[in-house]
């Protein structure tokens, strides 16, 4: 049934970078346009540098830029051109293709495609009906548009710090970097939403998407706290404003856990008789939510005492078959395992020619009738640069050899970045 | 401030949805300029009661949640447990480009909204059903908040110190990510629609969303078998008036670093100009950094550091947010009117269009455009609404 691609005629012009450019282009991608990685051997993608010491089995090999699990993760069903826009010539040729072009998106900062005379003025007056999608940090406008940041900066930035981790506390900690995920799936909507407009105007728009925003929305519902009632919430580890028990309560082994929550009345009773404890349905320190809530500090070591007993799954299986919210907190390890993703089909198997083959996380959505997939593995860097120049463009062989000579094109990046391998530690 | 051009202009969109991640993703589209109708049962959507309420006093119609989720929406109600108020429900869809729901497959069923009954029936429509864990699998059936997905996708163990118990974010990040990834499959399914003519259900998972949230859980595992450790630690220093958070990619920003601090004669300092190095003399270095930071707001150091092109930024309160001059500069909060909350400022959409500003309309009143959609749009007269409302259905 499923038969075709959504974006089957759509040609983007991906310039991005690090983290939430290139997963946009790769939901594109897998969506089916035909999604072009640019890169200059000057300004390679730095994830294919700074790789955190993760490429196959620890080794970088004579190609670390190909070998990067950050870069391998993301830039798959994209082709990929080197390409350098500084030199004139790289922008002729740059302008070439927006004029074949439906979309160019990217994440530099604000002010770096103005720097090569391409900014979405240039664009247009080349292809009018061309559709520029810019993640950047602030904005493209504005006293701090052109400020830089990276997903743990956004999480600071954002509030969204502001309300996590424990009471009292400072957070100097982070999680996986949540704003650079978020970022991805509003563009790919803006974007698709650009490519309707088109469609039934003609025109092309310029999206301007602020990742700092696009964060500052998702918590919302804290924010209007603050707006009605000038109310800065605060940061109380897994606990719910209301809800009681709320939580993550330790299992049988070194460091697991299984998260629980009670909403109502009702689940409670079903925890006390899960938990072998029916009298403390009864019990008036925890028969009504606001008293459950008032006293949750003395469930955890009830709760404690059955889970202990159980690994996070188990915990998991026999609460839920009593339809108690709970969810084991799940490792890289459980999540290749895991049973539902597994039958789901979440995971998709990618042969990179310098790095192996190794499974990666999918997306997030099914589509009845239309095919959304893996096609490609990550291009090795420049791949496909002959193929575009060729068979696309029509550059004859000897201006292309000249190309590569003079730098415009590159085989290899011609700057190495010495990445720190990890986030540093105080 | 100019008014964006409204992408979706003309596109009718049913939101179906009790949770936040259906109605952020409608959300979207209505900022967009999409005509997103709420349906909501005669009692209204739960977030009507979760507040935050102005003054703290429970008012289903001043819920800053339900507020800020459907701006810019209209909104009907609908008894969707009885045949009458289904059937209404049906000919809204008739109507309808899209529907995004929440309801689970059977209730979805029931309205209409299966697979089956939407190649029959309405072959053009694109019904983007989102749940926690996806349609099918072992765990179909399992329920979810906000604390589980967050758990099952990898989140939870990863943050928090390691010597305590594991944390999720706080707020609700993970529903709010769960619908913008919504709102793109949402599009994505419309944009088909319009080419072809043919509709679909699309499957959203919120938890597959968080779950591949994260590069290098996934990449370092399957790489070089290693487990990520809990407590992922930045480069965080206490200022005068909170905390900074400092980002060095590459050991070749590190002079920058010196620089911001006043101690350029580091930069070639063996001690500190490499990744091992400063991990040795953390201690040391930490010392150094916060004798400067401490003396320094956050807003200073954020704005030096930027000069210095290194990567920072302040853990911002909520009053941060409403006096950053770059927020005010984008306009990004808009004061909204509304009957019962009065004006409060919302977040509004997070882009331009254009360089130009998608306005924020009020969030509907309960079953406020009952007459408008039913009589005005399906044809019915008042009288038949009004004993449907005698009847429970509206």
């Amino acid at each position: 049934m499923a038969d075709r691609y959504m974006l089957r005629d759509i040609r983007v012009l991906d310039l991005g970078m690090f983290m939430a450019g290139p997963l946009t282009g790769r939901f594109l991608g897998e969506m089916g346009a035909e999604v072009i990685k640019v890169e200059a051997g000057s300004r390679p993608d730095p994830l294919r540098f700074q790789a955190r010491d993760i490429y196959p089995g620890g080794e970088p090999g004579e190609r670390p830029w190909n070998r990067s699990g950050m870069i391998n993760e993301r830039n798959r069903s994209k082709l990929g051109l080197s390409l350098d826009l500084k030199y004139p010539e790289g922008r002729e040729i740059f302008l070439d293709l927006v004029r074949i072009s439906d979309v160019v998106l990217e994440n530099f900062r604000t002010g770096v495609l103005d720097s090569y005379d391409l900014g979405y003025e240039s664009l247009r007056r080349t292809n009018p009906s061309i559709i520029q999608v810019s993640l950047t940090s602030q904005g493209a406008f504005g006293p701090e548009a052109s400020f830089g940041s990276a997903g743990a900066t956004l999480e600071y930035m954002s509030g969204l710090m502001s309300i996590t981790g424990y009471p009292g506390d400072w957070p100097d900690f982070s999680g996986p970097n949540l704003p650079d995920f978020l970022t991805p799936y509003s563009a790919v909507g803006l974007t698709v939403a650009a490519l309707l407009y088109r469609r039934r105007t003609g025109k092309g728009v310029w999206v301007d998407l602020a990742q700092r925003e696009v964060a500052v929305a998702a918590i919302g519902d804290v924010v209007m706290d603050y707006t009605m009632n000038q109310r800065c919430q605060q940061p109380m580890a897994n606990r719910h404003a209301t809800h009681a028990p709320h939580g993550v309560f330790r299992c049988a082994g070194e460091d697991r856990w299984v998260a629980l929550a009670v909403r109502d009345d009702d689940e409670w009773g079903r925890l006390c008789s899960v938990l072998g404890r029916q009298e403390l349905g009864y019990d008036p320190r925890f028969v009504t939510r606001e008293a459950r809530h008032q006293n949750q500090d003395e469930l955890t070591p009830v709760i404690e005492e059955w889970t202990s007993r159980r690994s996070p799954t188990e915990a998991m299986e026999a609460l839920q078959a009593r339809g108690i919210p709970a969810g084991a907190v799940l490792n890289a390890g459980d999540l290749y395992r895991d049973p539902h993703l597994r039958e789901r089909g979440f995971f998709d198997t990618v042969d990179d020619p310098d790095g192996g083959t190794f499974e990666y996380p999918g997306r997030p959505w099914k589509f009845s009738h239309s095919s959304v997939d893996n096609r490609s593995p990550t291009p090795l860097f420049g791949e496909h640069t002959r193929h575009i120049c060729e068979d696309i463009l029509g550059i004859p062989e000897a201006r292309l050899s000249n190309l590569v000579e003079q730098g415009v094109l590159a085989t290899e990046p011609s700057v190495i970045y010495q990445a720190v391998p990890t986030s540093e530690t105080t | 401030m100019r008014v964006a051009a409204k992408l979706l202009e003309g596109l009718r969109v049913l939101d179906v949805s009790r949770g936040i991640a259906g109605n952020f993703a409608a959300r979207q589209m209505a900022d967009l300029g999409a005509a997103v109708v709420l349906v909501e049962p005669p009692g209204g959507c739960p977030s009507r009661r979760t507040g935050p309420f102005p003054g703290d006093i429970l008012d289903p119609e001043a819920s800053g949640t339900f507020l800020y989720l459907n701006l810019g929406k209209r909104a009907v109600t609908l008894n969707l447990e009885s045949i009458p108020g289904r059937n209404m429900f049906r000919q809204l869809c008739s109507t309808a480009d899209a529907v995004i729901t929440d309801v689970g497959p059977d209730e979805a069923d029931r309205l209409g909204l299966d697979l089956a009954s939407v190649q029959q029936y309405t072959p053009s429509l694109v019904v983007a059903a989102v749940s926690h864990l996806g349609n099918g699998g072992p765990y179909e059936h399992h329920q979810s908040v906000e604390l589980t997905d967050m758990a099952m996708s990898g989140h939870v163990n990863l943050l928090g110190r390691p010597d305590r118990e594991p944390v999720k974010f706080g707020g609700s990040p993970g529903q709010f990510l769960g619908g913008y990834a919504a709102f793109a499959a949402t599009m994505a399914g419309v944009y088909e629609a319009e080419v072809s003519g043919t509709g679909q259900v699309i499957d959203v998972s919120i938890r597959d969303a968080l779950a591949l949230s994260h590069v290098e859980l996934f990449c370092r595992y399957a790489y070089t078998g290693q487990m990520q450790e809990r407590g992922y630690q930045q480069l965080v220093y206490p200022c005068k008036d909170g905390y900074i958070s400092i980002q060095l990619m590459f050991d070749a920003f590190w002079g920058r670093i010196c620089r911001l601090i006043g101690r350029p004669e580091l930069a070639a300092d063996p001690m500190f100009s490499t990744f091992r190095a400063r991990r040795e003399n953390a201690e040391l270095l930490d010392t150094i950094i916060i004798q400067w930071t401490i003396e320094q707001t956050q807003e200073e150091i954020y704005q030096a550091a930027q000069k210095e092109r290194v990567t920072a930024g302040y853990l911002a309160k909520m009053p941060d947010l409403f006096v950053s001059p770059q927020l005010q500069h984008r306009g990004f909060f808009q004061e909204v009117p509304h009957t019962f909350a009065g004006p409060q400022r919302y977040p509004g959409a997070p882009f331009k269009i254009d360089d130009a500003t998608s306005e924020l309309r009020p969030a509907p009143t309960l079953g406020e455009h009952n007459v408008e959609v039913f009589c005005g749009e399906l044809g019915h007269t008042p009288g038949e609404v009004e004993s449907m409302r005698e009847a429970g259905v509206v």
